[in-house]
């Protein structure tokens, strides 16, 4: 059967006809394809299972504006809404979309998906609640050191990465001290642009200031500990860590606690996880000390978190992006020649 | 009530289909890891698909009915007795009050067991469900895995009103060591992330499960690909790296070189390309498949997948 071009074969196909897929550029992963073209993101719908297909945008980059189309995408599913259509979840640049196949067939499903591309809005008017939320961090804290120290202790003695994780994102980044580090994650906003990365509201959140976007590999092999509250760095991501588990982040501090089973605490009343999409976290430094006080306060009621209610505007950020340019194109070349001499070997 | 005498390897609260809604924050459904005996055994005590039963690991419990019940048991076979004689398996079953059900390791292929009650566990909701999910301590009995000495409460009713007899005799799954799973190619296959000889290799190996394998993923053992790409792109350093996207349960998922089938407790988003995805009428055997079975993986169209699925649901209906 024909989807988009695109041909979808069913048993193991013959060698010759994967040669045929291969030369088209074509997989039979493939549901269908929108070519890119003004206005209109390249769009690949990649088939994920019989309950589920996976929308998406562009060439697979951290790209802010792919991002949006996905937000657009997801809202006008939810506000047609398209029956059949289960439950849908955002990723960096693709959205996955979970559906009844015995209700809603696959074609029909791609069809709807197609002509709501036609009427999604350019992405310069994209505009999305947003609040920002200061959180308070003890940055490079008892809790970071003593996760690293039982890794080297359990896992891996040796590594770039050890004996000290903020340590190696400043050489990464060819930042001078570890104080430096830790006023580069307080200079910029955080975006949530993912949720539950990993687990239970962990938002996956990207520097929206390039000139303080820091980037550091992941461990390898991952952590078996981590600190509930703990900050890492991964990739040019940073995330909080939800509950006590294993992780790949390298760590950078601790803050409050994001999850909230029970929902006693007030910044909980509406849900046990604390950040929504397109959140901005502040990072505010703090001691060990007021960040135990906090956290304490945070379960008993008696801690109110500072939440300012804003919008997110496209068209402002990409303003802001033009005005800095110069000096994040400095801030990356600086970055590249520091990760060369550093990462080697890792 | 059910006093739990002996709590078995591994034996936790379930619903069926879980606590679903929750992807898009990280929240996993849970629910049985074999869906398809999970609703056998709820349809032979005539409950709804969605009421909580027991899903039991390797090795069962011993418990005690409180009182009188209505039960079935679907799924691995496991040694045992009910007051001192044997235990039927795929039908429904009267106990009285005092009973003693003492089940023990697994007989022969498949890995896990349902016990439903008439009725149903009596568990709070958790976001809308009685499925156990232990890592973030919530749903189920406490948040976690049974223990001994748990009392466990089933939701009272009319049982004469439902005490019928019936038999899923007639449609038992087959249990085997070396399993045949449907899967659809992708969301990442070849040739843009793996080799065409690479999805040859996936297709005609036949994977052994690892030891560290459970609810949260199923980890396999076999050859390495070679991947299409050198280097992840943005996504990271390994040709298995994409930026993050949302896994749909069931997915075959490449960390690094080996593959991992995301399940029931698994994570929602993750950076690691996925090569083909289990169809949701075929997911129950991978619940079945114990560590060091082996799996190989057939290939279907979406259209296939959803006759199957849609021939499985009509056979469930026949026990109705």
């Amino acid at each position: 059967m024909q989807h988009g071009g695109c041909l979808v074969v069913g048993k193991l196909g013959s060698r010759r006809r994967l040669h045929v897929r291969a030369k088209e550029g074509c997989s039979d992963a493939i549901a269908a394809i929108i070519q890119e073209k003004p206005g209109q993101p390249k769009v690949v719908y990649r088939l994920s299972g019989d309950a589920y297909l996976l929308v998406e945008y562009g060439e697979m980059t951290l790209d802010l504006d792919l991002r949006f189309r996905v937000h657009s995408l997801e809202q006008s599913i939810k506000d047609i809404p398209v029956e059949g259509v289960l439950e849908t979840v955002p990723g960096v640049c693709s959205l996955l979309i979970k559906y009844n196949g015995l209700q809603l067939p696959l074609g029909r499903l791609l069809d709807t998906l197609k002509s709501i591309e036609k009427s999604l809005p350019p992405i310069q008017e994209v505009e999305v609640p947003s609040r920002v939320i200061h959180l308070p961090v003890a940055f490079h804290d008892r809790w970071t050191l003593e996760a690293i120290a039982k890794y080297i202790q359990s896992v891996r003695a040796e590594a770039p990465y050890l004996p000290d994780n903020v340590q190696f994102v400043a050489r990464c980044n060819g930042l001078e001290s570890i104080e430096q580090v830790i006023s580069y994650l307080q200079a910029t906003q955080h975006l949530v642009i993912g949720l539950g990365d990993v687990y239970l509201g962990a938002p996956c959140a990207v520097p929206l200031d390039p000139r303080y976007r820091l980037v550091v590999p992941k461990y390898n092999p991952a952590r078996m500990y981590t600190p509930e509250g703990g900050v890492g760095v991964g990739g040019s991501y940073i995330c909080i860590y939800p509950m006590e588990s294993p992780g790949g982040y390298q760590l950078v501090g601790r803050t409050l606690s994001i999850w909230d089973t029970w929902r006693t605490a007030p910044a909980f009343a509406e849900a046990p996880w604390l950040l929504r999409l397109f959140d901005r976290i502040q990072f505010e430094s703090t001691s060990e000390d007021e960040l135990l006080s906090a956290r304490e306060a945070m379960l008993s009621g008696s801690y109110t978190l500072r939440i300012e209610e804003e919008t997110f505007s496209v068209k402002e950020y990409k303003k802001f992006l033009d005005s800095v340019r110069d000096e994040a194109e400095t801030f990356r070349a600086r970055q590249k020649r520091a990760a060369k001499q550093w990462t080697k070997g890792y | 009530m059910i006093e739990v005498i002996n709590a078995g390897l591994f034996t936790t609260v379930q619903d069926s289909p879980g606590r679903v809604g929750y992807w898009n924050v990280g929240i996993p459904p849970s629910g049985p890891m074999d869906a398809l005996a999970f609703r056998i055994a709820n349809k032979l005590v005539s409950n709804g698909d969605h009421e909580a039963g027991l899903e039991i690991t390797a090795s069962g419990p011993a418990l005690k009915f409180l009182s009188d019940a209505t039960v079935a048991l679907a799924g691995a076979k496991l040694q045992g007795t009910i007051n001192g004689k044997g235990v039927p398996w795929w039908e429904t079953l009267y106990v009285e009050k005092g009973t003693v059900l003492s089940l023990g390791a697994v007989q022969g292929p498949g890995w896990r067991s349902y016990l439903a009650v008439g009725g149903g566990i009596d568990v709070p909701d958790y976001l809308g469900s009685k499925s156990t999910f232990p890592q973030g301590h919530f749903g189920g009995y406490e948040g976690r895995s049974l223990v001994k000495g748990d009392v466990i409460h089933i939701n009272e009713r009319i049982a004469e009103l439902h005490r019928q007899w019936k038999s899923a005799a007639a449609i038992i799954p087959r249990y085997e060591t070396e399993w045949e799973v449907g899967v659809i190619p992708g969301p990442h296959a070849a040739p843009d992330f793996f080799t065409p000889a690479d999805v040859e290799m996936f297709y005609s190996t036949q994977w052994r499960v690892h030891y560290n394998s459970n609810r949260l993923g199923y980890r396999l053992e076999g050859p390495k690909p070679h991947f299409a790409r050198k280097h992840g792109g943005e996504g990271g350093r390994h040709p298995s790296n994409v930026p993050d996207y949302a896994y749909a349960i069931g997915t075959v998922n490449f960390t690094g070189d080996m593959p991992i089938i995301v399940t029931v407790d698994g994570p929602s988003l993750g950076g690691f390309v996925s090569l083909a995805t289990v169809t949701t009428s075929e997911l129950w055997k991978i619940g079945q498949a114990k560590p060091h079975d082996f799996i190989s993986f057939r290939r279907l169209t979406v259209e296939e997948a959803i006759e199957q699925l849609s021939r499985q649901e009509q056979l469930l209906q026949s026990l109705a």
